[in-house]
């Protein structure tokens, strides 16, 4: 009973050896690796085999089977050696003279194996099974096995320390299968039997070739090992649906037939066979893709749906605008997904060359400038598994990177993607690459918008700061604007006070001069008019000087006004008594409306000021009046008074019209003749405050070139006395 | 004859109101501050003051004030002399007791001895017999 489980193990490890060997030799691309690996596990089976036909000996003799046993330990043991020199590279160790050494050594036990009987005395039948008599070189046989075992062990060891990521996976499950595949033979093949002469368990020895099949396999569905997980996956899934289909199809058959079978014959043995056909035809596909997906869900744990990944992608990159948010958020996404150990973005900005890191702990380091250039030189993914060897790979290999993506929109590089090898251990696949593709163009354009983004921001702001700056630049001028105008109020003040004394002496003595030496000065003809010319020009000047701080203590209030009811009339009538020899001079009329000669009108107001106004209006229109004259009209109107000087002057264009009230502006001066008295440009000025500050409005009401103007003042009607 | 007292700071206007009322054959006697002006008015004894107000150390006001506090003095008209920003204190001086303010830019000097002429034909119906009285002692 013993003997047949250990036969069902032993047979077991040699159909898994022998399968492994086989698929790996089968698979598409053939390496020296696989093919060094293939022949070991197919040797491995050999073995297990021949170790089986040794206790269960057929064709040949036990003693034959046992020497056909070492010979393939020697085979196995010189594969074994060279496997550990080339996986999962060729490492820089020195290895033909080690191998050239093993082959000759080899060559010299198989002379001993097959021709003498120094290896393997006899073997002999005892009650438990065949045992063999070890011969004198057997030790050192062991020994020499023991030592190139170990030799290729460390070697594993070796790659495994040097190793990253899916390789050092591999190794390290290969080199676990590797050490207890052999440590057992050892204990079991030479140090029982050499040191306790024990031979009994030798046969048994190749049940650790379990681990070898499994580890193995491990690697190969964990760690993606040879390349051979669609293989061997498919291949199970077609197993079961082949066991599936027959047990349909036998029980179908067997379940039909019992019924059927006795009295129909072959004709129903057809019929039963068509509807089973039928039945496989149809069920075929939904059984081979529901088997599929159960053999895909153990072997690619970690598989995503593209779609799905990418869609969620396009969402993230939609929302966010953000930089730095936005990498950070695809990082998070990819690493998720994708389970992937370090990922990073590196974003070529204006000031050079940016990361987004989501992980800092795993981080990989980062590459040169020099060593981006040499790697995006192509500008396509690199995947580390695919590279050859080069500086390319060497890159990649430093800064633990699997897989690097430029990042390209319309011909522009903006960054790269740098991921680096999967939580699991495992390779990208084409899925990963595919999908990777894809997105780096999305990526490329995210990014790029983000940029441009920042960059409006970032301009905004600094024009927002150039206008706050002009604001305040303005408005520390304008502050200085109104220190100076009011410096210069200031200074208008005061000079005009000072010019009134020295002013006063001059009209003074002048008027002196003529009042009380004019027959003295009339007999000099130049002299009278030297005279005169120096009393006119006093008199405009202190016209002047006064106008100016009228408007200067209008401006600062400071010009108290004593409003009375007062007769309009009778200032009118001053007026133009004052003035009559003005008009009379140029010929020119000055007509009082039927209105005010009618009805006492009476107003409410300061009355010197309001014959200041009165007197400016009639001057100015006696000023620029060159034939006809001037009408006053008056009429009452919404409780104010409104006089209307109505002349057929010059008249006012539309330009200055505009300045008319303004401070120091003269309107038409060029259409005086020289000898008129020119103002100082601040008579309207002077009134629009008077008026104003009495509570009427003052304005242009009809102005047309060459035909004349009306200007009107408002002044409040006369408050009624309170009858008691 | 009548006797005028300028008190007045500035020669320029000094002469000329000296000037006219000169050519109007009054007496013209001038002094050019406050304290000087107390004390030609105690001593000369005018007829009429033209006192300005706006003068360094004691000003016009001041004067006024001490004229009119003085029974020797307190009768003499005083006519304040004043520019245009000083109405406020024109009007002041007006209160104090003095018989008329001048803006001197609005006036010609002869004017201004039209003023004087007019006032003291006022003042010689009622007071200024008895100035001229005590003077004339």
């Amino acid at each position: 009973m013993i003997d047949l489980l250990l036969s069902i193990i032993v047979w077991i490890c040699a159909v898994g050896n022998l399968f492994l060997g086989f698929l790996v030799y089968t698979r598409k691309k053939k390496t020296v690796i696989s093919i060094t690996f293939a022949s070991f596990a197919t040797s491995a089976a050999f073995w297990t085999m021949a170790l089986f036909f040794f206790e269960h000996p057929i064709i040949f003799s036990s003693l034959i089977w046992l020497k056909i046993v070492y010979c393939i330990v020697l085979l196995m043991t010189g594969l074994l050696f060279s496997f550990s020199f080339i996986f999962p590279r060729k490492t820089t160790r020195p290895r033909t003279l080690p191998i050239l050494f093993f082959i000759l050594t080899a060559i010299f036990f198989a002379y001993l194996i097959s021709c003498t009987k120094l290896f393997v005395a006899n073997v002999t039948l005892e009650p438990w099974g065949y045992k063999q008599i070890l011969g004198h070189a057997y030790p050192f046989f062991a020994s020499w096995a023991t030592f190139f075992i170990f030799w290729a062990l460390y070697n594993f060891y070796q790659s495994h320390k040097k190793g990253r990521g899916l390789e050092r996976a591999q190794v390290k499950f290969i080199f676990l299968g590797m050490f207890f595949f052999t440590l057992i033979p050892i204990v079991l093949d030479a140090i029982l039997p050499i040191f306790f002469k024990n031979s009994k368990f030798i046969w048994f020895s190749p049940i650790s070739a379990i681990f070898l099949v499994g580890f193995t396999a491990y690697a190969i569905i964990k760690h993606r090992f040879l390349d051979i997980r669609l293989i061997i996956a498919r291949s199970i899934s077609y197993a079961l649906l082949i066991i599936t289909f027959s047990l349909i199809y036998a029980g179908g058959l067997f379940g039909l037939g019992t019924l059927i079978t006795r009295s129909q014959g072959t004709t129903a043995n057809s019929i039963v066979s068509a509807v089973l056909a039928i039945a496989i035809a149809f069920s075929f596909q939904p059984l081979r893709r529901f088997l599929e997906k159960i053999t895909d869900k153990i072997f690619y744990k970690e598989k995503y749906d593209s779609n799905k990944l990418i869609y969620k992608l396009s969402l993230k990159m939609a929302e966010n605008i953000q930089l730095d948010v936005l990498t950070g958020e695809i990082l998070e996404i990819l690493r998720d997904e994708m389970r992937i150990s370090t990922a990073s973005f590196l974003v070529i900005t204006k000031k050079g060359l940016e990361y987004t890191i989501k992980d800092h702990n795993t981080f990989h380091s980062q590459p040169t400038k020099e060593e981006l250039k040499l790697i995006s030189e192509e500008g396509k993914i690199l995947i580390f598994e695919e590279l050859e060897k080069g500086k390319v790979k060497n890159v990649l290999r430093k800064h633990n990177l699997s897989v690097f993506t430029p990042l390209t929109t319309k011909g522009k590089r903006v960054g790269y993607l740098l991921l680096g090898e999967k939580s699991s251990g495992d390779i990208y696949y084409d899925q990963d690459i595919k999908t990777l593709s894809i997105l780096a163009s999305q990526f490329a354009i995210s990014i790029q918008n983000a940029q441009s983004y920042e960059e409006i921001t970032k301009f905004n702001k600094t024009l927002k700061q150039e206008v706050d700056k002009a604001t305040l630049n303005l408005q520390v001028a304008n502050k200085r604007l109104t220190e100076l105008g009011k410096l210069k109020d200031e200074f208008f003040s005061i000079a005009a006070h000072e010019l009134r004394t020295p002013l006063t002496a001059i009209q003074g003595n002048t008027s002196l001069i003529q009042e009380y030496f004019g027959d003295d000065i009339r007999k000099n003809k130049d002299l009278e008019e030297m005279v005169e010319d120096v009393n006119e020009s006093s008199k405009r000047l202190i016209k002047i000087v006064n106008d100016y701080l009228d408007a200067s203590r209008l401006e600062q209030g400071r010009i108290v006004f004593k409003n009375k009811n007062i007769d309009i009339k009778e200032i009118i009538t001053d007026v133009v008594a004052e003035t009559k020899e003005l008009a009379t001079e140029k010929n020119l009329y000055i007509k009082l409306g039927e209105e005010i000669n009618a009805k006492l009108l009476q107003v409410f107001a300061d009355k010197d000021r309001v014959k200041q106004v009165i007197y400016n209006l009639v001057g100015n229109a006696i000023k620029y009046t060159k034939q006809g004259g001037l009408t006053i009209h008056a009429q009452e109107e919404n409780g104010s008074l409104l006089l209307r000087f109505e002349d057929t002057g010059i008249g006012i264009d539309p330009e200055g019209q505009q300045l008319l009230f303004q401070k120091f502006q003269q309107v038409g001066e060029n259409h005086l003749d020289r000898k008129t008295n020119r103002g100082a440009g601040i008579g309207l000025y002077i009134s629009k405050l008077l008026v104003e500050s009495m509570g009427g409005k003052i304005y242009l009401e009809k102005s047309e070139v060459n035909k004349g103007s009306i200007f009107t003042f408002t002044l409040p009607l006369a408050k009624v006395a309170k009858t008691a | 004859m009548p006797r005028i007292l300028i008190i007045e700071d500035d020669p320029l206007m000094t002469r000329l109101y000296q000037k006219v009322f000169r050519f109007e054959k009054y007496d013209v006697d001038v002094a050019s501050n406050g304290k000087l002006g107390l004390e030609k008015v105690k001593l000369e004894k005018p007829t009429l003051i033209l006192l300005d107000i706006m003068m360094p150390e004691m000003n016009g006001l001041e004067v006024l004030t001490k004229l009119k506090a003085d029974e020797e003095t307190k009768k003499i008209p005083v006519i304040v002399l004043t520019n245009l920003a000083g109405t406020q204190d024109a009007e002041t001086a007006m209160a104090k007791g003095a018989v008329r303010y001048i803006v001197k830019s609005e006036h010609d000097p002869k004017e201004v001895v039209k003023i004087v002429k007019e006032i003291l034909a006022g003042y010689t119906r009622d007071k200024i017999p008895e100035v001229s009285k005590e003077k004339k002692e």
